[in-house]
């Protein structure tokens, strides 16, 4: 039996796991004034300009979410994503039975993040809240508020995780109830020299107006790497806004790739620090928009030490009415001399209704530097169309062959093997399914690059 | 004229209001490879862009009639799928579509629109294969993106490659030989030899003769000022090679080609 809320109401702190643990209450009650101050931001935030989040603030939502049954067993990957730990999240909530996890090596903690904080584990003292920046972020800081589940992954030195870890997030409402808002955070630490895979995928039923608050700490030690995996399903039909806060220490590499197919309102934020000498970020995303859906890239990367390399290539399909936006900044500060930075963001238009707002920025305070960014915006090529047509192929089968060939071009950066072929598959999935009987897209002019 | 596969008259083409092909007459029967030569901008470019049906060409007069059809009325698939092939100078790169999913996707809607069945993915692998290993070409090409990162060679190899397969009935090499050394020019002269037969025609559009040294032409044209200049046997293209395109004082003869 619950009551349904609004984001602003004070949360019932006791209600919250952790209640008895004096430093986790006092941080959640400065991170709720720090939203509450901040409120819910509107198009005059710079930060938020093409987002509008209208009623949010007014909606009701029910927060206390917990589910009971339903599952009975845990859930099975989709044929062709390689074997893992999977974790099921219902409604933010580490959901035991639905999830399975495989034998851990020696040393290594992966447990729901709710067990964490009743066992008042150390780490999260030093670590939790200690990576994500609450200043200008309202919804890390209403997560940090409000979170009640999620995941600690922690891997000792040299740990080698052999097998992804899948978290599903998947909302669900019971009949009757106000739409549920979860919270969930993820806290991911890795010694020097670990090696992960943590793979996001977010679905829904497609009948849940319902919100989710994502906040995601990833703490990195000299040479970890980790790849990063984010799939939003082409089926989502709800409002899911997310933040990545990274923090590499030498020579460490973070690999994210976010396909992002669903969603009425989708926020994309990854935000890194390059704290160590040659530390390495790729950030790699692809969307795939449709109808009304709404998807906000914001992506930053600080170098703060010297060598270091960071990569960010997003690229996007836009089709009916949807709209885009990528925001992708690198800093390059006074110490991070040597820095290599790289920003591109593609985008192919199908529709004349669709829009994408792009800004690739750098922002360079040191001299010896590599950094270039660029932006293009575009339909299909002429010059291939014509190619293939002049090879027999009728114009909607080279339409949908060059717009397949546009999805999946950023694909051979991710490392060879299984989870590639995966994504490839997803993504060509979606994309067949609505280049089917779909009107021919816009071809032609008004190619715009500065790349 | 009976007996003709392409029988082009009067043909005159502007691009962008300026006339580049000004009253061109060519007739090419089954069988025959003609060379069609000339000075940068005279126009064979054009010409080639034209049959194949590129857009951004304006058709102002004559007309191009290809098995008894007219072929400018075609869509640029419709030409292809009846046979009619262009090997393009600049081959277009398409990263992402792999080179064997293009050749087996055009292969399939050629049979298509002709009504034929698919082929086998398998039995078309090995054809593709055993033609790759005629022309020396590297098997690692057709999993790589279409021309994608390809060398020159590979490029104009992979055209030839693509005409091997899909067996047009009338294929324009449009420079295919420019930019090759000389090991990659011979692989390709191979590869158009190996086209040759009876009841297939090429058009070699070239601007040097050092290609028709390993494929003899029937019939050399020089493209002078949009129209043919000048008509010959193969020995026309070795006389231009000493004395270059220098304006001939002759007139121009009323109708080229297919004139023994």
């Amino acid at each position: 039996m619950t009551t349904a809320s609004r984001l602003f109401d004070t949360p019932s702190w006791k209600r919250l796991p952790g209640a008895d643990w004096c430093w986790l209450l006092s941080h959640r009650e400065r991170a709720f004034d720090r939203f509450r101050k901040g409120g819910v931001p509107d198009r005059g935030w710079e930060a938020w300009r093409y987002t509008d989040l209208g009623d949010l603030a007014q909606r009701r939502f029910d927060f206390d979410t917990s589910l009971e049954g339903g599952l009975s067993e845990s859930w099975t990957p989709d044929p062709g994503w390689p074997e893992g730990h999977r974790i099921l999240f219902r409604n933010g909530r580490w959901d035991t039975a639905g999830s399975k996890l495989l034998p851990l090596p020696p040393g290594a903690r992966l447990i729901s993040l709710q067990h964490a904080v009743q066992g008042q584990l150390p780490l999260l003292k030093r670590y939790l809240g200690q990576i994500a920046s609450l200043e200008g972020h309202p919804f890390a800081a209403l997560n940090s508020a409000r979170f009640d589940d999620g995941l600690l992954l922690y891997l000792p030195e040299g740990c080698v995780l052999e097998q992804p870890i899948y978290c599903r997030f998947e909302m669900e409402r019971y009949a009757e109830q106000e739409p549920p808002a979860a919270f969930p955070r993820l806290l991911v630490l890795m010694e020097a020299g670990s090696q992960a895979q943590l793979l996001e995928q977010h679905r829904g039923d497609g009948s849940v107006k319902a919100l989710t608050d994502l906040l995601v700490e990833i703490s990195l030690g000299n040479d970890a790497r980790l790849f990063h995996g984010r799939l939003f399903g082409a089926e989502l039909t709800d409002q899911r806004v997310s933040g990545v806060h990274v923090n590499q220490q030498r020579g460490s590499r973070y690999q994210s790739y976010s396909l992002m197919m669903g969603g009425a309102l989708v926020r994309n934020d990854i935000q890194v620090s390059l704290n160590g000498e040659g530390a390495e970020a790729l950030l790699d995303g692809l969307y795939l928009l449709d109808g009304m859906q709404h998807l906000d890239n914001h992506l930053r990367v600080d170098h703060l030490q010297p060598g270091g390399r960071s990569d960010q290539f997003y690229k996007g399909i836009l089709d009916g009415h949807s709209r885009a936006v990528f925001n992708g900044l690198a800093v390059v500060h006074p110490d991070a001399q040597r820095s290599d930075a790289r920003q591109i963001n593609r985008n192919l238009l199908l529709s004349t209704g669709s829009e994408i707002d792009t800004k690739p920025e750098l922002q360079i305070e040191a001299d010896d530097v590599k950094c270039s960014h660029g932006a293009t915006v575009g339909y299909l090529d002429r010059e291939q169309l014509f190619y293939l047509r002049s090879r027999g192929i009728d114009p909607d089968n080279a339409q949908a062959l060059l717009t397949l060939a546009f999805a999946r071009e950023g694909l051979q950066r991710l490392p060879a093997g299984e989870l590639a072929d995966a994504y490839g598959r997803a993504i060509t999935q979606a994309l067949t399914a609505r280049l089917e009987g779909q009107p021919q897209p816009a071809v032609g002019a008004g190619e715009v690059s500065d790349e | 004229m009976s007996g003709s596969l392409l029988s082009i008259r009067q043909l005159a083409v502007q691009v962008e209001g300026k006339q580049i092909l000004d009253r061109l007459d060519l007739e090419v029967r089954p069988g025959e490879v003609h060379a069609i030569m000339g000075p940068n901008g005279s126009g064979k470019s054009t010409l080639a862009h034209v049959l194949a049906g590129r857009p951004g060409y304006e058709v102002t007069g004559g007309e191009v009639r290809y098995d008894g059809q007219d072929l400018l009325a075609l869509e640029v698939e419709q030409r292809a799928a009846k046979g009619v092939f262009l090997a393009f100078q600049y081959p277009v790169e398409i990263p992402g579509v792999s080179n064997i999913q293009f050749l087996k996707t055009a292969l399939n809607s050629l049979r298509k629109q002709r009504g034929e069945p698919e082929l086998d993915a398998m039995e078309l692998l090995d054809s593709v294969k055993a033609r790759m290993a005629q022309m020396q070409m590297d098997e690692a090409l057709l999993y790589r993106g279409v021309n994608e990162g390809f060398s020159g060679g590979e490029k104009k190899s992979n055209e030839i490659l693509q005409m091997l397969v899909l067996e047009p009935r009338l294929a324009i090499l449009d420079e295919t030989d420019s930019g090759l050394d000389i090991d990659a020019l011979k692989r390709v002269a191979a590869g158009i030899n190996w086209f040759r037969r009876e009841d297939r025609s090429l058009i070699l559009v070239t601007h040097y003769q050092r290609l028709l040294d390993y494929v003899k032409p029937d019939y050399v044209h020089v493209l002078q000022q949009g129209r043919i200049g000048r008509s010959g046997g193969a020995e026309l293209a070795l006389e231009l090679e000493q004395a270059g395109y220098a304006p001939t004082s002759g007139t121009a003869p009323e109708r080229t080609g297919g004139v023994r």
